[in-house]
This record gives C-alpha cells, structure tokens and sequence, in this order.
C-alpha cells in the first residue's frame, strides 16, 4: 500500500472524504447501528431532527410571506403615491382612458365585466385605472 | 389506410420541488434518513476543520434546507431523494466554507485560532496574522506568518492522524483500513487485497467511525 507520501492534512482529509463516502451509502441499518454503539437514541434524533427542520422550513415560509407583504404594500404605496403625468380635466383623463382602452382592446373586457358601463365610470375610477395602466406602460403617448 | 402515428409529445421539463412537497418530504424523514443527514453533516464539519468557524452539524444542516427552499439549489423530486438532495447540498456548502476559509484565512472571523500566532518581533512589537490586511500581496513577514499558520494546521492534523492511529493500534482490520483510505484506497480494493468479509469490513467501518468521532469531538471540544 505503500503510495507517494502524502501529507498528514491530506491523510486525515482522504480518511474522513471516504467515510463520509461510506455515511452516504451504507446500507440504513447500518446507520442506526451506529448511532446505538455511540450511545444515541435513533428515535430520538429522527424527532429532532424533523423538528428542526420544519421548524426552518417554517421560519423560512413567513419570512417570504413578509416579504411578500411588504412587496405588496410597496406597490400599492408607489400606485397611490406616484406621480403620473396626466391631464388636467376629468374631460382629458376620460379621453385618455378610452384611448388606452381602444390601444389594448383586449382589458376592455376586464372593466367592463367590473363595472357594467365605461360611461358609469367616475373620475375618481378613471384616475386610478389610469395609474394602474401607467405602472403596467400601457398608456398611449399622445394624451 | 395506416394512419400516421401521432409524435410523441416533448417531455415534461422537470420541476424543482414545491414547498408544500419539500415540508412533506421532511415529514416523512425515516430514521435511516435522519442519521444519514446528521453523520454526513458531522462528517463534513469534522472535514473542514477550523473552516466551519465555530458552525456545527445542525447549522450545516439548516443551511442545506434554506438553499434548498431558496431555490439556490433545486431538488427535482423524481431524480433523487430528498436525503441525497439534503446531503448533496451539505457537501457543496462544506466546500464553499472550506475554499472560503482558504481564500480569506487572515479574516477576523478566525482570529480566534491564528491569535496563537500573534507575537512580539526583535524590536518589541507586537505582530499580528492580520497586520497590513489590505495590502494586494504578502509581505516577507505576513508570507511567514502564512506559512507558519501553515504549519501550524499540518501539525494539528498530525496529532489527529496520530491519535487515530494509536486508537486503533491493537484493531488490525481497522489499522488495514485506516492506512488504505489514507493512502487514497477505496473500500472494495482494500477489502480485495486482504481478504476481508463484507460483514467484517462493515463493522470495522462502524468502529472507525465511532473512533474517530469520539477524537474529532475531542478536538472540537464537545
């Protein structure tokens, strides 16, 4: 067995590389042996161990359910709060809002199915569905 | 009139696992699973030494499942297990700590090891591994601080391999197969060359295991 020398680093790491290789594919029975000879309580880990787990899975979910939250809020701050360049008078507001509307046809549905008429529409409704239409850049150059 | 058979359609691209499966997988964790996650995991932390700055195998472990759940790494549940997927995962980190520590090893966060190494030069000043930290390269002094941090790790690791080998001077089989491994053996030839039963080499790999174990722990001072 006699190889080139090797330092005792390297001995120690190819020692522990091929153990670990032998954890990873010894039979199962052979694990729990293992854990008995060392004294631990096989059952015991497998509890543990499942309640860390979840218990980091479970941390991890409400910390992207927060940040989700707070995605949200952020979009609709930036809707409410955002500066839009849009006309004047209601009358110029209702004009764009029809001409996005006659540009991308396909939304009309979607308004109308909400709100019956385009003509019931408030100024109020039209305001903030123009800012939704510019947040997604869907409104027409020309106002 | 044979009528064209229809073209098979495209496969399926996989998808990695939801989270919804991921919690399922967890929940059904058996106990070989569960050992099998928490001695590859010890093994990896005994492996990278002082790389694992203090972080143990449970760390190692929650580490693994937050990349998993991150998407960082993705476990496509009709290709492996979610074990081997956890322990894949263990591995790779264990490695990037290592390369990590190998890359940075004058960062404070190792201090507490490379401290030894702090001393006094001829004219009474004090010199520290981190002396002149963001300098491009090393200077004569901070190489030869290097190279004794260098040192310094190959003894520690001598004494190791030399305790190991004392634990198991009157244990032939073990001796046999401690040397091959270190020597780069793998199990099959070693087993080949001396003859060595499958139930035999398997409970002389538990006892090396167990062996070893208890003098990492030592080092570790747990």
């Amino acid at each position: 067995m006699a190889g080139k020398e090797r330092s005792h680093t390297e001995r120690l790491e190819k020692l522990l590389d091929y153990l670990g290789d032998y954890i990873r594919s010894a039979p199962g029975d052979e694990l729990i042996e293992t854990a008995r000879e060392e004294g631990r309580d096989p059952g015991e880990g497998n509890t543990r161990l499942k309640g860390f787990l979840l218990n980091v899975f479970k941390s991890h979910q409400q910390k992207t359910l927060a940040e989700a939250k707070e995605g949200y809020k952020r979009e609709l701050a930036s809707i409410s709060e955002g500066h839009f360049d849009l006309p004047k008078t209601a009358e110029g507001r209702r004009r764009l809002f029809m001409a996005a509307l006659a540009q991308a046809g396909q939304l009309q549905p979607a308004f109308t199915l909400q709100h019956r008429e385009l003509s019931e529409f408030s100024d109020e409704d039209i305001e903030s569905n123009l800012k939704k239409l510019a947040q997604l850049g869907l409104l027409p150059e020309e106002k | 009139m044979k009528t064209k058979p229809k073209p098979s359609p495209a496969p399926r691209k996989p998808e990695p696992a939801t989270p919804g499966e991921i919690q399922q997988a967890i929940e059904a964790l058996t106990l070989e699973d569960t050992e099998r996650i928490e001695q590859s995991a010890r093994n990896r932390i005994y492996r990278i030494g002082r790389a694992a700055n203090r972080r143990d195998a449970k760390e190692l472990i929650g580490e693994a499942l937050m990349r998993i759940l991150d998407r960082k790494r993705h476990w496509y549940k009709d290709r492996i297990s979610f074990t081997k997927c956890v322990i894949g995962t263990i591995w790779s980190i264990a490695s990037e700590w290592a390369g990590y520590r190998e890359r940075n090893k004058d960062l404070p966060e190792y201090a507490s090891l490379e401290s030894e190494l702090t001393r006094t030069d001829e004219e009474g000043k004090i010199v520290s591994p981190f002396d002149g930290l963001a300098a491009p390269a090393l200077n004569p002094e901070q190489a030869l601080i290097q190279a004794e941090v260098s040192a310094e790790h190959e003894a520690q690791n001598k004494a190791l391999v030399e305790e190991i080998e004392a634990a198991f001077a009157d244990d032939e089989k073990a001796g046999i197969l401690i040397m091959g491994f270190q020597d780069g053996m793998d199990g099959p030839s070693i087993r080949a060359e001396f003859e060595m039963p499958e139930k035999e080499f398997r409970t002389t790999m538990r006892r090396i295991q167990r062996g070893v174990k208890k003098i990492m722990e030592q080092r570790n001072g747990r």
